[in-house]
């Protein structure tokens, strides 16, 4: 499906663009191209992130959302904050990436896909 | 996203330099998607750690004032079961994993429920409210 957008460009690129054939094709793949490299970027910055929580706490983000979560293990967040008092703003930190990484994931399989 | 952008960091950070000394910003993560801040400050002799993470899913933050690295109080919406027992009671367990604004006192030895936080009332708070909070530590 696609959509018309009115979307000014510099007049150099618009020329480039067009020497380069089909310029509808050219457009797509330009973008296609610049959100699979942001996109791969975000990836990388989250997963590194990600990798660096569940290092720390030992755990996946999932088994830690279980147990701070929930009064399924009550001793958990008693040792948990006799080691890291200030665990809420990792905590945010993970879900914020994790959520991230997912919408990333998605968005480029919908690309790729395309 | 509540339009929270360079901007919105701009006017954030000039608020921390104006209220704290010795601000360093350990986290600076800025996206159209993502606003995530750190910063470790100082408020007269108290170590202070603000940190705000505005995403699609809404907004997410942790306040904590510090001595001598145990925590005085510190404010935070996260998902903690003792905080969503205190709001919802008997009916808590339908309330898992919901994001409750809470208050923890010296130590983190008691919870309060509190109204949801932002950096201009944790500001406010430490202003109007530490001296008396202090006393009944």
């Amino acid at each position: 499906m696609e959509t018309l957008l009115k979307v000014a460009i510099k007049k150099e690129y618009k020329d480039i663009l067009e020497s380069l054939g089909d310029f509808q094709g050219v457009v797509n793949n330009a973008l296609r191209r610049y959100v699979l490299d942001i996109g791969s970027e975000r990836v990388e910055k989250c997963e590194i992130e990600i990798k660096k929580l569940e290092g720390k706490y030992h755990c996946s983000f999932k088994t830690f959302l279980s147990k701070v979560g929930t009064d399924k293990d009550i001793t958990f967040l008693q040792q948990l904050e006799e080691k890291y008092p200030m665990w809420e703003s990792d905590f945010n930190l993970w879900e914020t990436y994790i959520t991230e990484l997912n919408k990333w994931k998605e968005k480029m399989s919908i690309i790729l896909k395309g | 996203m509540e339009g929270k952008d360079e901007y919105y960091f701009e006017r954030l950070m000039n608020l921390i330099y104006q209220k704290f000394e010795e601000v360093v910003i350990i986290r600076k993560d800025i996206t159209p998607q993502v606003f995530i801040l750190e910063v470790n400050c100082i408020y007269k002799s108290y170590r202070v750690v603000i940190s705000e993470i505005v995403d699609l899913m809404g907004r997410k933050y942790a306040f904590y004032i510090l001595k001598d690295n145990s925590i005085i109080v510190g404010f935070d919406n996260s998902p903690d079961y003792r905080a969503i027992k205190l709001k919802y009671e008997e009916y808590f367990k339908h309330h898992y994993y919901e994001r409750v604004p809470h208050q923890h006192t010296s130590k983190k030895k008691g919870i309060y429920l509190t109204k949801d936080m932002r950096v201009e009332d944790f500001i406010e708070w430490l202003e109007q409210e530490l001296e008396n909070y202090l006393k009944t530590c």
